[in-house]
C-alpha cells in the first residue's frame, strides 16, 4: 500500500485476492477515477473521509472491467486469426477435394498372370504378367510393354480382350516391314516376337 | 471436372480431324498415327460411343498419345493443333 498527499489520493493494492487498506465512495458502482495499473489499484480522492473501505466486490468490479477491455482486444486478435484459419481451412478444403478427384481417376490397380493368350494360333513362351485397373465404371487391362489395351465391365472379360489385342498387334507389327515401323513400335514387336509363338510354324 | 474427364464425341473429334486418326469399323478400335510413312502410334478408340469416355479408357488414349494430362486436355480443347501434336511426337524422336 501507498499513500499519497496533496489530495491526490488513496492507494490500494489488490495481492492476489487480498484487499488491503483501500476506500471507495458509497455506491455500487465503481467509482470514477479508480485507476487500475497491474495489481495496484489507484483511487483520485479529495478526502479519505468521503470514502469508506472499498469492498473485495467493487475491487473485483474494477478488474472485472479492465479484463473484459483486455478479453475484447484479446477476441479481435482471435477474430483475425480464426479467419486466417478458415481460409486455410477452405483452401486445404480445395485440395484434399482435387486429391480425392485424382485418387478416383487412379482406379485400384492390381497385376494378374496371362499364361496363354486364348487363341489356337498363338501360345506363350512364359507367363506375362498385366496391369488390371478397376474402375467405378470399367476395368481396364494393360500389357504396357507394348501398350496392349483393353476395357471391359469385368476383370475376366477385360483379361480375354486384351489377349486379343495382344494377337491383333502381334499380327499387325509381324505383317508390316521394320524400317515402316517407328522407334516404339519396332520396340513392341521385338517384345512380341520373344513372347509369343506362332503355333506351328516352323 | 475431374482431369480426364472427356466427352466421347469431342475425343473422336479431336482425334480424327487434328491427329488424322481414322478408326475402322466392326471389332477394330485401333488406329495407326503414322509420320514419314511409319507407323509411329497405335490408339485405341473407346467402346462408348457417347457421353462420358471412362476414366481408364481416357488415361490409356492419353499414354496412347504419349501426352501429359494437361495436352491432353488441350488437343481435345482446342489449344494444341494438329501439326503442335506432330513437332511433339517428333521432339520425342519416336519417328
Amino acid at each position: 500500500m501507498a499513500e499519497h498527499g496533496g489530495g491526490v489520493g488513496w492507494v490500494g493494492k489488490y495481492h492476489t485476492g487480498f484487499l488491503q487498506y483501500l476506500e471507495a465512495p458509497k455506491g455500487p458502482s465503481v467509482p470514477e477515477g479508480l485507476m487500475l495499473s497491474g495489481r495496484d489499484a489507484w483511487l483520485d480522492v479529495a478526502s479519505r473521509e468521503a470514502y469508506e473501505p472499498l469492498t473485495q466486490q467493487i475491487l473485483q468490479a474494477a478488474f472485472l472491467g479492465a479484463g473484459l477491455a483486455d478479453l475484447l482486444s484479446r477476441m479481435e486478435s482471435l477474430e483475425g486469426a480464426l479467419g486466417s484459419a478458415t481460409d486455410q481451412m477452405k483452401a486445404l478444403g480445395k485440395r484434399v477435394a482435387a486429391l480425392e478427384e485424382r485418387l478416383a481417376e487412379q482406379g485400384v490397380v492390381r497385376n494378374a498372370m496371362l499364361c496363354d493368350l486364348g487363341h489356337e494360333g498363338y501360345s506363350l513362351h512364359c507367363p506375362i504378367i498385366v496391369i488390371i485397373e478397376e474402375y467405378d465404371e470399367e476395368t481396364v487391362a494393360r500389357f504396357p510393354e507394348v501398350e496392349a489395351f483393353a476395357s471391359a465391365a469385368t476383370e475376366p472379360e477385360a483379361l480375354a480382350l486384351l489377349k486379343e489385342d495382344i494377337v491383333r498387334l502381334y499380327e499387325d507389327l509381324t505383317s508390316t516391314a521394320e524400317d515402316q515401323l517407328g522407334k516404339l513400335p519396332r520396340q513392341w514387336r521385338a517384345v512380341l516376337l520373344r513372347l509369343v509363338e506362332k503355333n506351328g510354324a516352323p | 471436372m475431374g482431369l480426364l474427364n472427356v466427352n466421347y464425341r469431342d475425343l473422336i473429334g479431336a482425334l480424327e480431324q487434328k491427329v488424322g486418326l481414322s478408326f475402322r469399323t466392326g471389332q477394330e478400335r485401333n488406329a495407326w498415327y503414322i509420320l514419314d510413312g511409319k507407323k509411329v502410334l497405335r490408339v485405341t478408340a473407346p467402346k462408348t460411343h457417347k457421353g462420358t469416355v471412362p476414366k481408364g479408357t481416357a488415361g490409356q488414349i492419353r499414354n496412347d498419345l504419349m501426352l501429359t494430362i494437361h495436352e491432353f486436355r488441350d488437343l481435345i480443347a482446342c489449344p494444341i493443333s494438329g501439326s503442335d501434336y506432330e513437332q511433339i511426337i517428333r521432339d520425342k524422336g519416336l519417328v
